[in-house]
């Protein structure tokens, strides 16, 4: 099997169980309200939020209009769940109840900060963990060993709101209250993304680093824990012993022989932590009132505003998914048993 | 006879499995972070078991025990106000005023009073309060007075006006006769001077309280069951002096500037002095009077005793909230929450973890192997924290949803694993014995390999019980939690939107977060040293 088989095959499975996490969020959000209702289609939480939308007298004859033009009066077993499937294709995924815009026009606006932010945090604490557990791995048994693996248990155990709120409370609310200074910004004024001008800029970074502070505490244990352990069994193997009974010295034995072992269990590792740095990073969104999607959903769901929910649920997933997906690449990239097959 | 052997050797085998799981606690309980985990554990337990001991209060929003944002007890200063709970029940009376042929008829004076007017004419009856309040500390924020009388006309009798007009007093102040000036600037320059009478300010007044529903209720019996609390959140303003100010642009001004006068601290309280409640009841029946039609009129004013609450500035182990809900107890009623909860919700899950890895391992490569792979890969692209925001709008937000999605999404990781325990263990030789003695597939998987897997499921047990407990408390965070239930999640929450980081209430905002940290570390080092002795791998 080459790769470009195996990038098939995985970008199948992945479209396949996407299509079915839909389905199953559809029956459990939309369907099972009306089953549990007895069949009465008022209980389906689309239409109930729609209802209240037109308790404001200014939509009610939006409502009925809505109603007909997206066709939420027609049974939801096939006919909805075929439209919804379709509309998760096409990211289309009607008009905000709050805000009375396209729910697309509003995402893609707040996409920027989402995705900013995920990637960071996605990537700096696994380097962080790589270069931690390869320096503890090199000095296994030693003080700066222990205390590395010290550090990074009481770090996993911690979640990263929690990290963040100790950091907000003692960095930035202590200081402002007790002593009238900011070390960091208090989580109220989000600035904008995109470079402007340096100030700007300068804020920017400024607002986001008690989130990526608490990032770093809070996800690189795992990471430095896990290459630590990898790498130390990688170095019991006979081809590290041959190649440092052949003369080289111990950093290009690392560099050279184990590190490209010890990458793909890497990737693959996160591609199963993604969905958790995801969740991790919109609980991030709603404390530091960063402005991306799930801070938009949080406000939108105060509001009963049910068609921004399910693009919120629906665009997650997908992000999800995108991520094994590119996961999945980089392992094609990184893994030569996958390109040849082996 | 083959069934009674069987049942034997499964006992065999049930009883080893349990011999292996002491040992293991016996050798977890020779390391040293095994044994301070087990401590954080065991205090944490104390705490939860005994909290209905340690604390008379409930832990709802609605027990408001003192002030809101009340520090510690012993944080405080020795003047700041503590918590004042007075019952006045005997009142006497101080003054009396009668015009016209007015009869008055003192009932009861013992246990609040009741006192009867007839005839026609003009009375005014001032009773002051036998006992008072002694008040050693500076100014409290807030006075509550619970005051509830009833006022009886008799049907047909009588058209007469009436007052019961309660006021609190602070004779000290008052012998003072000291005011309170403010100075209001006015356009032009011109400053205008306001004098309010300090040490005296009425809490509850019949006719400006109720002048608009007087004459709905002129027959029959007005029952009164109020409470006054001061600083009044509806209306703060110091009514009766402003509007007794002539000049209307002045009182227009003075009604912004009182907005800001806290009735209780700045004109009642103070330190060393006595605060009485003082009852005015007024009666007017005049024949003269054709608006009026009164004729031989009748009223009775039956009053019950006051009970005075000035509410505390520090107050017990912790504090209070924003609420006036006492912290300690809501700390100690988390604790039983994240052990109980945290506890059951991670053997629940591991419990369908077990399930669900034992069917998959066994039949390893069958239909319904496949299955749950698909099943697990399904769950694991579900977007958890969506989820649960979706589930609390359309099914509510109550902690048995939160915790039936987290059991929903958080099983996969677990059973992956004791698929491939499962998967070596189907091998073993006394499963093949089982086979050949007959017994069943769900009874090799539950009586033979799931005995063998007891101390990986105590460990991953243990292990995931800080995950539940955070889980909670994140949804909390993020507003979708239970609004009633008793964790530290909602103590987080509330402390975090309510503003007790701005006011820097760090005995509110700290013992909920020590709790979950406290309670993570302990499950963590007791897990660690589990997995220790569990996992040879790692023994080194």
């Amino acid at each position: 099997m080459g790769a470009g088989a195996f990038i098939a095959k995985t970008g199948i499975r992945l479209l396949g169980t996407y299509v079915i996490v839909l389905m199953v969020y559809f029956i459990a959000i939309r369907v099972l309200p009306v089953v549990a209702a007895g069949g009465n289609m008022a209980a389906d939480p689309l239409l109930a939020s729609l209802r209240r939308t037109a308790e404001d007298p200014r939509f009610s004859l939006w409502i009925g209009e809505t109603i007909k033009r997206f066709g939420l009066d027609r049974p939801l077993i096939p006919d909805q769940l075929m439209m919804y499937l379709r509309n998760v294709i096409v990211f289309e995924f009607g008009i905000s109840v709050y805000t009375q815009k396209p729910v697309m026009n509003e995402i893609a606006i707040r996409l920027p900060y989402t995705l900013s932010f995920y990637t960071i945090t996605t990537i700096l604490p696994i380097v962080l963990g790589f270069y931690l557990g390869i320096t503890a791995a090199k000095n296994r048994g030693k003080p700066l060993d222990t205390a590395i693996i010290q550090a990074s248990i009481f770090s996993n155990m911690l979640p990263g709101w929690l990290v963040l709120l100790i950091i907000y409370y003692t960095l930035a609310y202590l200081p402002k209250v007790m002593f009238n200074t900011y070390i960091f910004p208090l989580p109220v004024r989000a600035p904008e993304i995109g470079i402007r001008d340096w100030d700007q800029f300068r804020y920017l970074l400024w607002y986001m680093s008690p989130m990526l502070l608490a990032a770093l505490i809070a996800w690189s244990g795992g990471w430095i824990y896990y290459i630590r352990q990898l790498v130390v069994s990688e170095m019991g193997q006979d081809y590290v012993t041959t190649a440092l009974a052949k003369g080289l010295d111990e950093k290009s034995t690392l560099r050279k022989h184990v590190i490209p072992n010890v990458r793909p269990p890497i990737v693959i590792s996160l591609a199963y932590a993604i969905p958790g740095i995801f969740g991790g990073a919109i609980i991030f969104e709603i404390i530091s009132n960063w402005p991306g999607i799930a801070y938009f959903s949080y406000q939108a769901l105060l509001n009963w505003d049910f068609p921004v929910m399910s693009a919120f649920f629906t665009i997650s997933a997908f992000l999800t998914v995108v991520s094994l997906f590119v996961a999945e690449l980089v392992l094609v990239a990184i893994d030569p048993r996958i390109r040849t097959g082996g | 006879m083959a069934r009674t052997s069987g049942t034997s050797r499964i006992r065999s085998t049930t009883t080893l499995a349990l011999v292996r799981l002491t040992e293991v606690l016996v050798l977890v309980f020779r390391k040293k972070t095994a044994v301070t985990g087990i401590a954080f554990i065991a205090i944490l337990v104390l705490l939860g078991g005994l909290a209905p001991v340690l604390t008379p209060y409930s832990p709802a929003i609605r027990d408001v025990v003192a002030a809101d944002f009340a520090v510690p007890d012993w944080a405080a200063p020795p003047d700041t106000p503590r918590n004042i709970v007075k019952t006045l029940s005997g009142f006497v009376i101080e003054k009396r005023v009668v015009s016209g042929d007015v009869k008055i008829n003192v009932l009861r004076i013992k246990d609040g009073f009741e006192i009867e007017f007839t005839g026609n004419g003009y009375a005014s009856l001032l009773l002051v309060s036998e006992e008072y309040v002694a008040y050693p500390y500076r100014p409290a924020k807030s006075l509550d007075v619970r005051i509830a009388f009833n006022a009886t006309y008799l049907e047909g009798r009588s058209e007469a006006w009436y007052n019961v007009d309660t006021l609190a007093f602070n004779k000290d102040i008052i012998e003072r006769n000291e005011k309170k000036v403010l100075e209001v600037l006015m356009p032009g320059g011109r400053v205008a001077k306001v004098d309010i009478p300090r040490g005296i300010y009425s809490l509850y007044d019949v006719v400006t309280t109720r002048v608009g529903w007087i004459f709905q209720y002129y027959k029959g019996t007005l029952r009164v069951s109020a409470a006054a609390v001061l600083p009044n959140p509806m209306r703060n303003m110091l009514q009766p002096y402003i509007l007794s100010i002539q000049d209307p642009e002045l009182r227009e001004r003075a009604k912004q500037h009182f907005g800001e006068v806290n009735a209780a601290r700045d004109l009642l309280l103070e330190r060393n002095t006595r605060l009485y409640i003082a009852v005015n009841v007024t009666y007017y029946c005049d024949p003269m009077n054709f608006m009026m039609r009164c004729q031989n009129g009748y009223f009775r004013v039956s009053y019950a005793p006051v009970r005075v609450f000035i509410k505390g500035d520090a107050f017990g182990v912790l504090g209070t909230t924003a609420y006036g809900n006492d912290v300690w107890t809501q700390f100690v009623y988390g604790a039983r929450t994240a052990v109980v909860l945290g506890v059951a919700v991670a053997t629940v899950t591991t419990m369908v973890a077990l399930v669900f890895g034992l069917v998959a391992g066994y039949r390893a490569g069958t239909y319904a192997d496949h299955s749950i792979t698909l099943l697990t890969d399904v769950i694991y692209f579900v977007p958890v924290i969506p989820l649960v925001m979706v589930v609390g709008l359309v099914f509510g937000r109550s902690l048995w949803n939160i915790y039936a999605v987290l059991i929903a999404t958080a099983w996969p990781g677990g059973a992956r694993i004791i698929r491939q325990w499962t998967m070596t263990l189907k091998n073993s030789l006394y499963v093949e014995a089982a086979k050949a003695l007959g017994a069943s597939e769900w009874r090799i998987m539950i009586r033979h390999i799931a005995p063998q897997l007891v101390p990986y499921l105590v460990y991953r047990i243990v292990m995931s019980v800080p995950g539940v407990v955070f889980f909670e408390a994140a949804i909390q965070l993020l507003g979708f939690g239970d609004p009633e239930a008793a964790t530290w999640g909602r103590m987080i929450n509330e402390a975090y939107y309510q503003g007790a980081l701005l006011m820097n209430a760090w005995w509110w905002i700290i013992p909920p977060i020590a709790g979950l940290i406290m309670l993570a570390a302990g499950f963590v080092l007791f897990g660690m040293a589990l997995d220790e002795i569990v996992n040879p791998r790692l023994r080194r």
